[in-house]
């Protein structure tokens, strides 16, 4: 029965651009470990903290991806989510959990 | 209507809201204008910074966003021949030959003076047509409401589809089967939810957006990186050429600008039309009124060919707002995203917010003008500058975006579980993507899912469980004819182009 249905769908309504994609020239691979830095960050997010997860996550995402101009990465990285954070927890009053600030005193 | 006005303007017009239009349309500027990302991943990227805010401000901060990203969309279609929204590609038709004249500069001013013109003029429309359709949106009823947005999801689908409704239509029902994940309102019943507990309220709405738009985009970017279609081919960045319009192409404008308005405007009031096809009508009028001699020019750097899907590009935006604000029904993807927003603020969009809540309904209008003119001020003279930012490295901006969609599950939930579901649907919605499966259609009909489904049922109790409703009122059954004359006539379209 869905058979029909769907086969009677497609008769009615046909597709005018037929996508062919060309599977060799996309980046599996980088956009998989992308993927699963992702999937790490996630995963430790809420347990070592926003301000060291995130500012690891975005270090090691420009490495992966093929950048080499560490003072770049780094202030894009490190103070750039600590601006962040301020922006968010500091003026906006957003709450963000962070046992690691909160360990070493610097966040309360 | 004039007090309503003063509310607005009163509104709008603290420093606090004045501060977040223009950060809004400073940001929508810079993330409109990269290749790739529109409106609809500005505004997701900003609800984690407006959960700080009260409706009113939250809203107009989104506003200044949406207006920004458009404007930047034209950006980098004039000068990278790269729009990062369909609404802008009928303005690459001649905004980039433009630019390839030596004329950027230019290009980039009349697109600004245009989309300000457009935005002013369905501003003013928009005053006078939303009060008047909210007292006529009284009368609507649950039935109705079905319809209406029956309406809606099937002409979002037949519109954004690109000759693929049938895709288009899979991405409607994914979008109402995800919706209905979660607590049943009705009788209490949890759906969908594997017996996992973090599924009970359902699946957020910020999370869909955020994978599907924001996420997905990024991915898609990384993924074909190497796909030679898409490597930009650029205009130099440094030489934009002066941005001073002359008389003869002033005058030019000024004929254009009120009638692709008029077009824009209409368009965009239409559930599910929006600014692709305003402007692509618009330019398409446009050629058709001027003279012959104007005429050879279209294609080739015309001033009304960059002049008229500008307009209309930004009159539709204004246009897309009224069914939003008076029916609760968005009729795009990106005012479905500012419903969300809205609804995540409590603020239940519809006739009564006009009465309930004046001052966001005003100020949601007021602040739309405020940006306007805040774009043109901060655009114009920064244009050389702004353009710097299309040589933002990608290897930067996929680790930020990704950054900025996590971080904004992350304060909303402080759940894990949130995070990987947003990683796994981002990942289906890339591939989804990769195919040409259309996403503003699946957002369209996530956002409405609930209150469809809500509109159904009581519908169905006050008619004793018979489906006689949907054709027992004049209105319902006129809207659910003119979705079946959509559906009829789109079909029809197929076979013609197909034979």
């Amino acid at each position: 029965m869905q058979d029909y249905f769907f086969s009677g769908l497609k008769l009615i309504l046909p597709d005018l651009n037929t996508i062919k994609v060309e599977h060799k020239s996309l980046e599996y691979k980088k956009t998989g470990i992308l993927i699963l830095i992702a999937i790490i960050y996630g995963a430790t997010i809420l347990k070592v903290g926003y301000f060291l997860t995130t500012s690891l996550f975005l270090f090691v995402s420009y490495y992966f991806l093929g950048e080499r101009r560490w003072i770049l990465m780094f202030l894009l990285s490190f103070p750039f989510v600590a601006a962040f954070m301020y922006l968010l927890h500091g003026i906006l009053d957003i709450y963000l959990r962070d046992p690691f600030l909160q360990s070493i005193g610097v966040m309360g | 209507m004039i007090e309503g006005i003063l509310i607005g303007l009163t509104t709008a017009l603290t420093f606090q809201n004045i501060l977040m239009v223009m950060v809004g349309c400073f940001f929508g500027t810079i993330i409109g204008m990269l290749p790739g990302l529109g409106p609809m991943t500005a505004i997701a990227l900003m609800i984690p910074i407006t959960y700080g805010f009260d409706p009113a401000t939250g809203l107009i901060l989104m506003a200044g966003v949406y207006y920004g990203a458009v404007f930047g969309g034209s950006t980098s279609s004039i000068l990278l021949n790269a729009p990062g929204v369909p609404g802008t590609v009928a303005t690459s038709f001649d905004g980039y030959p433009m630019a390839q004249q030596g004329k950027a500069g230019k290009a980039l001013a009349i697109a600004a003076w245009s989309s300000f013109a457009g935005g002013t003029l369905s501003a003013i429309y928009l005053l006078f047509m939303a009060p008047s359709l909210s007292k006529v949106s009284l009368s609507f009823r649950s039935p109705d409401y079905f319809a209406l947005m029956i309406l809606g999801l099937t002409a979002i689908a037949a519109f954004s589809s690109k000759g693929q409704f049938l895709k288009a239509m899979m991405m409607v029902v994914l979008g109402l089967m995800l919706a209905s994940v979660g607590q049943d309102s009705l009788s209490d019943i949890t759906r969908f939810t594997f017996n996992n507990m973090n599924l009970t309220d359902g699946i957020s709405f910020v999370l869909v957006v955020m994978a599907t738009f924001a996420m997905s985009e990024a991915l898609t970017i990384i993924l074909k990186r190497n796909d030679p279609t898409s490597a930009a081919k650029q205009v130099s960045l440094t030489e934009l050429g002066s941005i001073k319009i002359n008389k003869e192409e002033r005058t030019k404008m000024y004929k254009t600008i009120p009638r692709s308005s008029v077009i824009g405007f209409l368009i965009g009031v239409l559930p599910g039309a929006g600014a692709t096809i305003a402007s692509f009508l618009a330019y398409g009028m446009e050629r058709n009124v001027v003279s012959d001699e104007e005429k050879e020019k279209f294609g080739k750097g015309s001033v009304n060919g960059l002049s008229a899907p500008e307009t209309a590009n930004n009159a539709a935006c204004s246009g897309s707002f009224v069914p939003m604000l008076t029916l609760g029904i968005p009729g795009s993807g990106t005012t479905a995203v500012m419903l969300g927003a809205l609804l995540g603020f409590g603020v239940q969009p519809g006739p009564r917010l006009y009465m309930t809540n004046p001052e966001i309904f005003w100020s949601i209008i007021m602040s739309m003008y405020i940006g306007m003119v805040i774009l043109l001020i901060l655009n114009l003279p920064l244009i050389p500058y702004i353009a710097r930012i299309l040589a933002v490295p990608k290897n930067y901006l996929i680790p930020l975006i990704l950054f900025f969609s996590v971080t904004g599950i992350y304060v909303m939930s402080f759940n894990n579980f949130d995070i990987y579901l947003m990683i796994g649907i981002a990942v289906v919605a890339t591939f989804l993507r990769l195919y040409d499966f259309p996403m503003p259609p699946l957002i369209l009909a996530f956002v409405l899912g609930g209150l469809m489904e809500e509109n159904l049922r009581r519908s169905l109790l006050l008619s004793n469980g018979s489906w006689e409703f949907l054709w027992d009122r004049t209105l319902t059954a006129c809207i659910l004819a003119t979705t079946i004359l959509i559906v009829v006539w789109h079909i029809y379209k197929t076979f013609k182009k197909k034979n």
